[in-house]
């Protein structure tokens, strides 16, 4: 019997191993080539892309920002193309410039205050200068506040960085293929007259919601994005088909 | 009477120090947060803010000494 001529070789104590097959390295077979379906179509959604953000100015104190040059970003890949950079609308700025312009003048009045009258000049001069320091610093900390608070949209991804107060920041971002719902939201008369709103982007990443608020053109962003994640989506069936 | 003002005079004195050298360490704090905004977003006019929150604590630190020596 077959059999038993191998168990004469294996004797019940010992121990079995088994030889493991080296694999042999198989030669690599060409991938069959598959003519790509639509090799410029993410190509096509950029353009549209581009098309849409034409006419926005490339000035570094505008609110809107298209493929800026001199823009970065701190977590921003190498060659990651930046296609919109937002900050708050210029509308939105109007308060504190007019709360500083009247605390500007304000010191010309100082002279109805009796209680100023009691103490001797230097005192006075200290109370000034403290007061136009002061000035200067709440306006600097609203200018600073909307200039570094940006939201910038990548060829990969949505970013907002937000800066509270003084030292908090916060920095959210969601891939735009993981970007499922986005609302554009214009309300009231100065949101209508002045073309800005919010921007409500819904995402399956861990963040579920990311809004941006008061940015101008808010329609234009949700176009932009629309765009992008279709060109997200052909690249990935793309991908699935090679 | 007089000594009453003076006590005025010398409340208002150390209340100014003690006010512009909080105002001097916000100033320390503003020139930070500007720095540190700074490394995160990059743009054209970091380098003028920059410098504007240095112009701002040196004013801020002439207000300090200003209260200590014409006070």
């Amino acid at each position: 019997m077959p059999r038993a001529s191998d168990l004469n070789d294996i004797a019940p104590d010992d121990v079995v191993t088994k030889k493991v097959e080296e694999e042999v390295a198989k030669p690599i077979e060409p991938e069959e080539k598959i003519t790509r379906v639509s090799k410029s179509a993410s190509g096509e959604y950029r353009q549209k892309v581009y098309e849409l953000i034409k006419g926005a100015t490339k000035t570094p104190l505008s609110a809107l920002l298209a493929r800026p040059k001199i823009f970065n970003f701190d977590s921003r890949e190498e060659n990651e193309e930046i296609i919109l950079v937002l900050r708050r609308h210029w509308f939105t700025n109007l308060r504190w410039i007019g709360i500083f312009g009247l605390m500007l003048v304000a010191p010309m009045f100082f002279g109805w205050v009796p209680l100023l009258d009691y103490f001797p000049w230097n005192y006075r001069l200290v109370f000034v200068l403290a007061w136009y320091l002061i000035s200067l610093a709440m306006a600097f900390e609203q200018f600073l506040s909307w200039y570094f608070n940006v939201f910038v949209i990548t060829e990969e991804r949505v970013i907002d960085i937000d800066f509270y107060n003084l030292l908090d920041k916060k920095i959210s971002e969601a891939k735009i293929g993981m970007i499922q719902d986005v609302t554009a939201l214009v309300e009231g008369v100065s949101q209508t007259m002045f073309n800005y709103g919010t921007v409500l982007i819904q995402t399956a990443s861990e963040i579920p919601v990311i809004k941006i608020e008061k940015i101008p053109n808010p329609n234009l962003v949700l176009k932009v994005l629309q765009q992008m994640r279709g060109e997200e989506e052909q690249e990935e069936m793309e991908g699935r088909i090679r | 009477m007089t000594d009453l003002a003076e006590i005025i005079l010398v409340a208002g004195k150390i209340m100014a120090m003690v006010g512009t050298l909080l105002y001097l360490v916000f100033a320390s704090v503003i020139v930070k947060q500007v720095r540190t905004m700074s490394a995160d977003v990059v743009d054209k006019f970091n380098g003028i803010l920059t410098t504007i929150s240095y112009i701002h604590w040196i004013f801020a630190l002439v207000l300090f000494v200003l209260s200590i020596v014409i006070l």
